[in-house]
């Protein structure tokens, strides 16, 4: 049984996550056990290698940028804050949330821009598009046809013709998509 | 003497009900317990906040290897979107909080405390009147009891247990001895019945088991395989207590070796040579032979293949179920409220386990004897598998899991991915406005061609070979682990 500090959860800390979140305390605690379980070397924290051990994840073809998410910048490691901090964008949301709150519906789309967004330069290249397509259809579309995919998705959202998609015209593009129950985890109390 | 106790009411399948008045009085201590802290909390106005093994979200785009993605992602439009990401995205996040794999591999979380420090019952906090947290604080009563209980386990109980289960080993040698040197016949067969089955009696004392049998009158016949849930090594114990088996193993060089050689005069198990373990062919012929012989007991099997918490069964590998004879399946539940039966082969090592079963409180078991089962002339052995599965899932309050338990040390086979990339690849293929070249469709298979091959005996069917880690090295089970680094690396 791991004794370090890190693996234990103070109340402090269970307050400060559900003010920053909006998760209810017994939602952190479930979700505390369940960081630990998926933390294998109980180092109180998460590798790429602990998240992609779960084989569920790991079949998914949008895996690596799901990850991504949950890593700030350059980092080797997840915590606990940030784990809840990435699961927060997911809690449902209703015509009462504030748009600051994590999981407002602009915030929702933060998300998923950001999972577009390779070098979080604010916008979406071509390039980028292309990433994820490869992403999803592995190697069963050729390259070209790939590039036309991408063209045509990137025309039919650029209003302003910078080749490139801002986070306005992402918005726009999604306006038709129910992003509230999309993009929120159904959670059982 | 104490032993005397324990040996006695063995020989004649009796017992004296000590161990079942003992259980009873610990259910009336937990149930004290639980209400002491429920009452102490509504008094402090204080309500607990726990983590639980219930569900915590309810999953709503789960893709697994079965599963097609095209209808999910893609509802009215054919070609690609931007919104068609979501999808998957929710299916990530929600596998990051809940998946049917990972959470097999853990002990099993208690709604309350069954005074065990041991038990994962971390995450316990209270919340006052004032609406502040505070970590939980048992009452002195509890903590008093707590203290009393470690005593009674490691000073009174693990003693008494060791001993009883040098003896029982002893015990078990002494009385089959006789037999390896006697020739063969109908005595030496029913007596070697009446051998095994006190000394596994004995065994169980060791480890405090309270076992219940169901359905005896299904119970298994000679000529035919028996198949279980895998849980521990105890399982086998559990089963032999009833009526004795014929296992499978490997044999070992050495002292073990010639020990295992000497007690399978008296009573026939399949032991393998090292070599002989990756011959499928060879081991289903074996099998086939020892269960032909109507004189043989049946053989126990764990199709499984490697130990699960208990709260599921994972898949059954096939190569039980292709060879033509009865089937008789067994469902086995632990409570888990006595002690965790469940062997974290990854966390204890055999004797740091068997440490923890004997310093919990006692193992308490339903054992369910299910209607044999035959393969049926359209079914394939697959099928059969998932059949039986089901049975035993029902039977014992179990979750029928799609997945392999071999991926508690190995990662899972790319080409589930790679199947999940060519659906998303035709669906969005046809593109409008795309030169009418037809997409290149590559199958990266890390399977050999042939489509449905590993899962037999040995190889898993969901996993490729990664890291692997020796720790499971039962005897019994050796033959159903796939962990064995030579044979799974050439797979590759």
């Amino acid at each position: 049984m791991g004794s370090k500090a890190s693996l234990h959860l103070r109340e402090e800390e269970i307050e400060a996550i559900q003010q920053e979140t909006g998760f209810q305390s017994n939602q952190i605690i479930r979700l505390f056990s369940r960081f630990t379980s998926l933390d294998k070397e109980q180092n109180g924290f998460l590798t790429r290698d602990d998240f992609m051990r779960i084989p569920e994840l790991a079949i998914n073809p949008l895996a690596d940028r799901i990850v991504d998410a949950f890593f700030n910048g350059g980092e080797e490691h997840v915590n606990f804050r940030q784990f809840m901090r990435t699961l927060a964008n997911f809690r449902p949301s209703s015509a009462k949330t504030s748009e600051d709150s994590p999981n407002s519906r602009t915030n929702k789309l933060k998300f998923v821009f950001s999972l577009y967004d390779y070098d979080s330069d604010g916008m979406i290249s071509k390039k980028e598009l292309l990433q994820i397509l490869k992403l999803l259809v592995g190697a069963n579309i050729n390259q070209d046809q790939l590039s036309h995919i991408a063209e045509r998705t990137l025309l039919e959202s650029d209003t302003n013709n910078d080749r490139h998609i801002s986070f306005e015209e992402f918005k726009t593009v999604m306006v038709r998509t129910e992003i509230d129950t999309k993009m929120s985890v159904r959670f059982l109390d | 003497m104490f032993l005397v106790l324990a040996v006695v009411p063995a020989c004649f399948g009796r017992e004296l009900g000590i161990r079942r008045i003992y259980i009873k009085s610990l259910i009336r201590l937990f149930k004290w317990g639980t209400e002491r802290l429920e009452r102490e909390g509504a008094r402090r106005n204080q309500s607990i906040i726990m983590a639980t093994s219930e569900d915590i979200i309810e999953k709503e785009n789960s893709i697994n290897r079965l599963g097609s993605l095209t209808n999910c992602v893609n509802e009215q439009h054919k070609n690609f979107e931007l919104s068609d990401v979501v999808y998957l995205v929710k299916s990530g996040i929600e596998a990051v909080i809940d998946d049917e794999v990972t959470k097999r591999f853990r002990a099993e979380e208690l709604s309350s405390w069954n005074l065990l420090t041991r038990t994962n019952f971390h995450y316990q906090f209270i919340r006052d009147e004032n609406d502040n947290l505070i970590s939980s604080v048992y009452g002195i009563r509890l903590s008093l009891l707590w203290f009393a209980g470690v005593v009674l386990r490691y000073c009174v109980l693990l003693p008494l247990r060791i001993l009883v289960t040098c003896f029982a080993l002893t015990w078990l040698f002494v009385t089959v001895f006789p037999l390896t040197l006697m020739a063969d016949s109908e005595f030496k067969r029913k007596a070697a019945y009446y051998v095994n089955l006190v000394a596994f009696r004995i065994i169980c004392r060791g480890f405090s088991a309270v076992v219940d049998y169901h359905d005896r009158e299904n119970m298994p016949q000679s000529g035919g395989i028996c198949v279980a849930n895998h849980t521990t090594t105890l399982d086998v114990a559990i089963l032999m207590q009833d009526r004795p088996y014929a296992v499978l193993g490997q044999i070992h060089g050495g002292f073990l070796g010639w020990m295992m050689r000497t007690l399978s005069k008296a009573t026939k198990h399949v032991w393998f040579e090292r070599s002989e373990v990756r011959d499928r062919m060879f081991v289903s012929k074996r099998i086939m032979e020892h269960v032909s012989d109507e004189r043989n007991f049946p053989v126990l099997l764990f199709p499984e293949g490697t130990c699960i918490n208990n709260t599921s069964v994972m898949m059954f590998k096939k190569g039980s179920f292709e060879i033509p004879t009865t089937i008789y399946p067994v469902a086995i539940k632990y409570n888990p409220w006595f002690g965790d039966a469940f062997w974290n082969s990854s966390k204890h090592s055999m004797v740091q386990y068997l440490l923890v079963v004997m310093t919990s409180w006692a193992i308490v078991a339903d054992v369910w004897y299910l209607p044999a089962m035959k393969r049926q002339p359209d079914e394939n052995a697959m099928q059969f598998a998932e059949r039986v599965k089901s049975v035993i899932c029902r039977r014992g309050g179990l979750v029928d899991c799609i997945w392999d338990g071999q991926l508690k040390r190995m990662k899972v086979k790319e080409s589930y991915l790679h199947e999940k990339q060519r659906e998303l690849g035709e669906l969005f293929g046809d593109d409008e406005g795309v030169p009418c070249a037809p997409p290149k469709k590559v199958r990266f298979d890390l399977t050999p061609s042939g489509g449905e091959t590993d899962d037999e005996f040995n190889q898993s069917e969901q996993c490729c070979s990664s890291e692997t880690d020796q720790a499971e090295r039962t005897v019994l089970s050796e033959l159903e682990n796939a962990d064995n680094v030579n044979g799974l690396r050439h797979r590759d």
